[in-house]
């Protein structure tokens, strides 16, 4: 497949690094020659300096053969714009990155539609629903469906009253035989392992758990975290992120908005009903924090423009006692730290806009998987193939690497927590949780 | 989806910190070029049966010892390599594998016992894998049919070069490669023809098989042997310039030599254009102002040599037919050379001096400094005078609309530095050998821009024999054919303490 | 061109005209003393330069309006060193010393240049006169012609910095913290002091008033002309010794020396790098040679140390004194002489080449980009003597060095299309563009350009006129767009 990226910075990069990786044809046209260069020489593509909208440039990349036509500028006007003269062009689907979400409406859409703008996304809305879903469940920093909800991966930080804690794997699958929950790897201190037999647990592990849907409370129950229903929260940042966030949890929950801008302020009182109430005042203001009593909400939110003030202040938040914290962390380098140092969950919007294009580009072709914040590991989900090595002995036999774990099996609508002695048959669907240096040695095992 | 059939990313910026210098990598391709290099060895084992030239089974063991040198790199020395490639490895990839490759390359010279010592066996193998075609084997005649099949095949593969080899084979090899790819082509920016870079490698090797096997054919057609052809074929295409047998390439018929001669000037060309050429997209070629210049300085120099010649009496068309086959053979620095008219002009000796320094195309097989980059500094200089004119002047200097950089102007600038301190050193340690100085300034020039045989200069070196010279004169000459032919900043750059501070 | 245009040229060209004439005066001493009999051509020769001058000073005094076009200083440095030789040949052609004007000219531009190069094969039946306008043609062409100017009358009506580069475009301009004018006449200073010093010094061992001035004007100026057929191979070894310790001084630039003898060595050890290079660059090779010329021609040590040191000076500095026969030498020796003028001495002295500097930044920027393949991100600006050199300056140093390439190139091509040799030719074209002054072959050695063919005369003079003036002057005359309004 054929994809075109335009682009301006980060966003196109990742999603055109993370698409070379599934062997998409990719061309990036950006006006940074120079950052252009590097990314030549860090992945198989092909770039073009150039503005996006030139019908010149858009045949250079060779647009009348391409499936899809992404626009992830930064500025919403250029990438419809562009997106209309690729689709004049001949280019199969276009997409285009847009900030105002008046654009989302099926009736704009459907304008938009006949303009030549197949689909738009935003990423803000993208993060706004992030953050909802991540308060709506309670007990993971993050979490992602595999086979349409049939298995669901949490990723959970252990807590010192967990009941896993001071024990070792084997402990665990012996007194936990009959729940469908396997944990499949472990970061701690930065560093990724897969738990084998005597691996012991830690409190403040971040631990990768499979399940089965809806087994929250039994999760919520191993590792320690009482099940606490958020009812009310603090967003600070009142950008587009904070505003969706807002609109999207009022209707459940009480929300108090902090916004450093007044004019914001005003606007953001039209934009959202009376039932948010919205502070004028700066997040980094202990004093104001506490006097507007914001460490008692269930939940704080910092959505910022600023990495900074957003890291700090959920730090500060938790240190006052919060149970949940949410920053929003535009650098994508910082991941790793902010989540070391004690934040439960990291939003950034790079990251879950490229996730997201990515999920619906390959949707169809029945396999998902997830990227991992934090570290270079992939959960991936692997269909068995007929007469592949997998299919001939039972798990425990197949010489599975060390660095990599099978975190459970689909079979039909029926999941399997899969046990050395289980026998993988044809169109299985096998979750897999496995460092990358061994990734080929794994799929070979289900071709 | 092509080879890789596990759908899997990895969004979060690899951890670039401490990361271990990637020796097995390097081990592992290297090693991997010998077995296919140990492979190719077939070819000639099946010549040395057909002809029955008695030297199969010395062919056959070189083949094994290759392997087995390969399987070691690769294997055991190259184990449990990862696919994680830096720059600081890219260039000793390209570095290594073109020291190693061609030094396993000379076994077989060795084991026949064509040649005798392994400073020629090695001079003959790097002069092939460079496509420099300097050689010390004298009475072809006499030299097994399996080695020279072996010979010209390993001008064809270093004609598009090792490196291309291994991009093209190694999908896995993605991230990583396009610093390969610009070592290989020494720096000269390339256009990819597709946005993969193991399928656009793979349509330039096309498009050299089919150079190759058209120019095969044609010779076939017009009446050759089929080993003449097969030679003569590979050798012009990858503007090595081997001789093919004692005749010369003029034991070849005229027609055949004028196919010669285009498909020399042709392989001169960038391969991409060709490509786009061969596609239909026709006008690029000719659009491109690289190919425009190459096409003016080929015509000024044939008119200006052919003038020459007939004004010192020579026939018209014995002079047409010299200077075009001569100049073609020069500007593509193929090096494939025949005897010339009496009364040989000193303004055709310059103009061929001038032609080896200048070179041809870049992208193309051909070696020199590359027109693209005269172009870019002559664009450059003449700016910079117009500058001194009008102190305010903004410039920008451009090829084919693109702008290009000052940075990459300085470092087209040190490139000509370096290579002018190269010829410079490398003739004077050539004087020392005991060459004279025009003598050893047309060699050295002449085998870093892999030309090969010592072009005329004058009274001087006609018959400059190559077999003669010193060990020491054939192993500089030996780093200049390598330095020419790979990036210089490559070699420069493995051996510079620069580069191993962190 | 318009009018105030010619007048802006005019004015600056009368003043080294009467400079010249006055200069011609100067030869009547040795020609009354020695009684050649040429006190009459000189004179006449002299007057009309000088006459010539006046006038046209007189005529373009009142036009003294300022000119800030940017093309004046090119147009004027190079029509005044083309002027200047052109008058230069008058004592030869009144003498009737050469046979045709070009190698008047010849002579002329080599003097001027101090490239040394020279068309007479016999100089020791040449009249004094004619000698000695060789000599002091060098010695004013060494220091420069329009900074000599300038360092005598300050104001031209031109910005007088321009002027100081278009001449020598090389200078290091590191250390110009005082107006130019001042320092043209600190090193005039130091040169004129020099100069003497080093008369006094050869006379001190032995030699006489005539010779020291002769030899000390054309070695001191990095020149290499002659009183004797074999150059300075005759006088005792003593005096060659000091010869080439005058032939190192015109190497070094002269700034440098001045604030080495006005003692500001604290100023003087930030700017070491050029000369460290310049130093060591001669040891080296001085030891190479010296070892071959041992070991390899069998010459005794003592002998090979003496003709090591001197002639390996000579070549680096682009002097071309010659002190032993080295068409004779081994090959790879006289590899090195072909190719180590080109490199020269240090900016801001008499040498011609590339000069060291260049050579030291273009070296430190194939190092930076080494470095920016392995660091893409480093800041690190090509630093000479710890300061770092704009990025302007790296240009100008590369296009010089291109140019120098191209029109090494050209001249090798127009020289074999005039039917000389490969071998002379190659020797010729180092030797006039980087005004050595000796070839190869025929042309080397102790030997002369006499049997050059006409043309090949007038290539090499153009080579001189290029090389001395670095090219860029020169060239930019030849743009059209140059004499566009």
């Amino acid at each position: 497949m054929n994809i075109i990226i335009a682009g301006d910075g980060e966003v196109g990069f990742y999603l055109a690094r993370s698409l070379t990786a599934l062997n998409f044809n990719i061309t990036v046209v950006d006006p940074h020659s120079a950052l252009l260069k590097k990314l030549e020489s860090n992945a198989d593509l092909l770039t073009i300096a150039g503005d996006s909208t030139s019908p010149e440039v858009l045949k250079e990349a060779n647009v009348s053969d391409c499936d899809l036509f992404l626009a992830v500028l930064h500025d919403e006007s250029i990438n419809l714009i562009s997106c209309m003269v690729a689709k004049k062009l001949k280019a199969r689907r276009t997409v285009a990155r847009v900030v105002n979400t008046e654009f989302l409406n099926e009736k704009n859409k459907e304008m938009f539609k006949q303009l030549g703008v197949d689909e738009m996304v935003c990423p803000e809305r993208i993060a706004a629903k992030e953050i909802t879903n991540l308060l709506n469940n309670n007990v993971a920093t993050e979490f992602f469906d595999f086979s349409g909800g049939l298995l669901t991966m949490y990723l959970v930080r252990l807590e010192p009253e967990s009941l896993v804690v001071g024990k070792s794997m084997l402990d665990l699958v012996r007194s936990y035989n009959n729940v469908f929950v396997r944990i499949v790897a472990v970061l701690r201190h930065s560093q990724t392992f897969i738990p084998h037999a005597d691996f012991v647990f830690e409190a403040g592990d971040l631990c990768y758990i499979i399940s089965k849907a809806r087994q929250q409370d039994v999760i919520a129950k191993l590792v320690g975290k009482t099940d606490v229903t958020v009812n009310s929260v603090a967003i600070v940042g009142g950008g587009r992120v904070g505003r969706s966030a807002a609109k999207q949890l009022g209707d459940h929950m009480d929300i108090t908005l902090v916004e450093s801008d007044i004019e914001r302020c005003r606007e953001l009182t039209s934009l959202l009903d009376n039932k948010t109430t919205i502070i004028n005042g700066d997040a980094t203001d202990i004093d104001l924090m506490t006097e507007e009593r914001i460490w008692e909400n269930d939940a704080f939110v910092a959505v910022t423009n600023s990495t900074e003030t957003n890291v700090l202040s959920c730090l500060h938040a938790r240190r006052q006692g919060v149970k949940r914290t949410i920053a929003l962390v535009e650098n994508t380098g910082f991941i790793t730290i902010s989540q070391d140092i004690g934040i439960d969950t990291i939003i950034n919007k790079k990251l879950i806009t490229a996730s997201y294009i990515a999920r619906f580009i390959v949707k169809g072709d029945a396999v998902s998987s997830k990227w991992l914040s934090g570290t270079n590991a992939e959960l991936i989900e692997f269909i068995v193939k007929p007469h592949s090595t997998a299919t001939r002995k039972p798990i425990g036999e197949l010489a599975l690497p060390s660095d990599s774990t099978i975190g459970g099996v689909i079979r039909g609508i029926e999941t399997i927590l899969p046990t050395r002695d289980t026998q993988l048959q044809a169109d299985d669907r096998v979750v897999v949780f496995a460092l990358p240096h061994v990734m080929n040695k794994v799929s070979k095992l289900f071709n | 989806m092509t080879t890789h059939n596990h759908p899997y990313w990895n969004f979060v910026p690899s951890m670039k910190h401490i990361r271990k210098f990637n020796f097995r990598l390097i081990a592992h391709l290297a090693g991997m070029l010998m077995v296919v290099m140990a492979s190719a060895m077939l070819l000639p084992i099946i010549a040395s049966i057909y002809y029955g030239d008695g030297e199969q089974f010395d062919l056959i063991l070189s083949s094994a010892l290759m392997m087995a040198i390969g399987l070691f790199f690769r294997n055991i020395l190259g184990r449990g390599a990862s696919y994680e490639l830096h720059e600081k490895e890219s260039f000793w990839i390209v570095a290594i594998s073109w020291i190693t490759v061609p030094l396993t390359g000379s076994i077989p010279y060795l084991l026949t016992g064509t040649l005798k010592s392994f400073t020629d066996a090695a001079f003959e193998s790097f002069s092939g894998f460079t496509t420099t075609g300097a050689s010390v084997l004298c009475q072809l005649n006499t030299v097994p049919r399996g080695l020279l099949v072996w010979r010209s095949l390993t001008q064809w593969i270093g004609g598009l070069g090792l490196i291309m080899f291994v991009i093209a084979l190694l999908r896995k090899l993605n991230v990583g490669s396009a610093q390969l790819y610009d070592a290989e082509f020494s720096g000269t920016v390339q256009r990819k023809l597709h946005p993969r870079i193991s399928t656009s490698v793979t349509f330039m090797w096309l498009v050299y098989l089919g150079m190759t096997l058209t120019l095969f054919l044609l010779l076939i057609l017009s009446g050759n042997e089929f080993l003449i052809a097969f030679n003569t074929a590979l050798s012009v295409v990858s503007t090595g310039g081997f001789q093919i047998s004692d005749a010369g390439i003029e034991g070849l018929s005229a027609t055949s030599m004028w196919f010669v001669t285009i498909f020399m000037f042709f392989s001169g060309v960038n391969i991409a254009l060709l490509f786009r050429f061969i596609t239909g997209h026709g006008r690029d070629l000719f659009r491109s102002e690289e190919f425009r210049l190459y096409l003016l300085v080929f015509l000024i120099s044939f008119l200006l040599s052919s003038l020459s010649f007939i004004l010192r009496g020579n026939p018209v068309k014995e002079s047409l037919g010299f200077s075009a086959f001569h100049l073609a053979s020069t500007i593509s620095t193929c090096g494939l050379t025949i005897t010339p008219p009496q009364h040989w002009p000193l303004l055709v000796s310059a103009i061929t001096f001038i032609l080896i320094i200048v070179g041809a195309m870049s992208g193309s097989t051909g070696g020199g400094l590359k027109l693209k980059r005269i172009m870019l500094l002559i664009r450059y200089v003449r700016n910079y005078f117009i500058r001194m004119i009008h102190p305010n002047f903004v410039f920008t200097v451009r090829i084919d609309k693109h702008i290009i950089s000052d940075e990459y102007i300085n470092k087209i600038f040190a490139f000509v530095f370096m290579y002018i301190f190269f010829i410079v050193g490398g003739a004077f340690i050539l004087t020392l050998c005991g060459l004279t100085i025009p003598q050893a300034v047309c060699m050295a020039a002449a085998n870093i821009s892999n030309l090969g045989p010592t072009p005329l200069l004058g009274e001087v070196g006609a018959h400059l024999s190559y077999v003669t010279l010193p060990i020491a004169a054939k192993w500089t000459l030996m780093v200049l054919m390598l330095v020419g032919r790979v990036e210089i900043f490559a070699i420069m750059a493995i051996v510079s303490p620069a580069y191993w501070r962190r | 061109m318009t009018q105030s245009t010619i007048n802006a040229l005019l004015r600056p060209l009368s003043i080294p005209l009467m400079a010249e004439g006055a200069l011609m005066l100067l030869c009547l001493i040795p020609a009354i003393h020695f009684h050649d009999g040429t006190t009459i051509p000189i004179l006449i020769s002299s007057l009309f330069t000088f006459i010539l001058g006046l006038l046209i000073y007189l005529t373009f005094d009142r036009n003294r309006e300022h000119i800030s076009d940017r093309r004046i200083p090119y147009l004027i440095v190079t029509s005044v060193w083309i002027v200047f030789s052109l008058f230069g040949t008058l004592p030869f052609l009144t003498t009737g010393v050469v046979h045709g004007f070009i190698e008047a000219l010849f002579e002329s531009m080599s003097g001027l240049t101090s490239t040394g190069a020279t068309i007479f094969s016999e100089v020791e039946h040449l009249p004094a006169s004619i000698l000695f306008w060789r000599s002091i043609s060098q010695w004013v062409g060494g220091f420069g012609i329009v900074l000599m100017v300038l360092a005598i009358i300050p104001s031209l009506g031109i910005n007088r910095y321009s002027l100081y580069t278009a001449e020598a475009s090389g200078a290091d301009n590191q250390g110009l913290s005082v107006p130019v004018n001042i320092t043209i006449r600190r090193t005039l200073t130091v040169y004129i002091s020099l100069t003497l010093v080093f008369i006094l010094l050869q006379m001190a061992s032995g030699m006489h008033l005539w010779d020291a001035v002769n030899l000390t004007f054309t070695n001191i100026s990095s020149g290499g002309f002659s009183i004797y057929n074999d150059s300075i191979a005759s006088i005792t070894s003593q005096q060659q010794y000091i010869l080439a310790l005058t032939m190192f001084f015109s190497g070094i630039n002269f700034s440098l020396l001045y604030q080495f003898f006005t003692f500001k060595y604290k100023k003087l050890r930030q700017r070491l790098e050029q000369f460290t290079f310049y130093s060591v660059m001669i040891v080296v090779v001085i030891l190479f040679v010296v070892l071959s010329l041992h070991f390899h021609s069998y010459y005794d040590w003592e002998t090979a140390l003496r003709i090591g040191v001197v002639q390996t000076t000579s070549v680096i500095t682009t002097t071309g004194s010659v002190v032993d026969d080295t068409t004779l030498w081994w090959t790879p020796i006289t590899f090195l002489f072909v190719f180590l003028p080109l490199v020269g001495g240090m900016a801001g002295s008499t040498t011609g080449g590339l000069k060291a500097m260049r050579i030291i930044i273009l070296l430190r920027n194939v190092r930076n980009n080494l470095r920016n393949r392995l660091h893409p991100h480093v800041v690190n600006p090509l630093r000479l003597n710890g300061r770092p050199v704009a990025p302007q300056m790296v240009n100008n140093v590369m296009v010089i060095f291109f140019i120098y390439i191209v029109t090494f190139f050209v001249g090798l091509l127009l020289l074999m299309l005039c039917g000389v040799d490969a071998h002379q030719s190659m020797g010729a074209v180092a030797g006039c563009l980087s005004s050595y002054g000796p070839g190869l072959g025929a042309s080397g050695g102790f030997g002369s350009y006499a049997a050059f063919p006409i043309m090949a005369k007038w290539v090499c003079v153009i080579l001189m006129l290029m090389g001395r003036l670095e090219c860029l002057t020169v060239l930019v005359l030849l743009f059209p767009r140059f004499w566009k309004k």
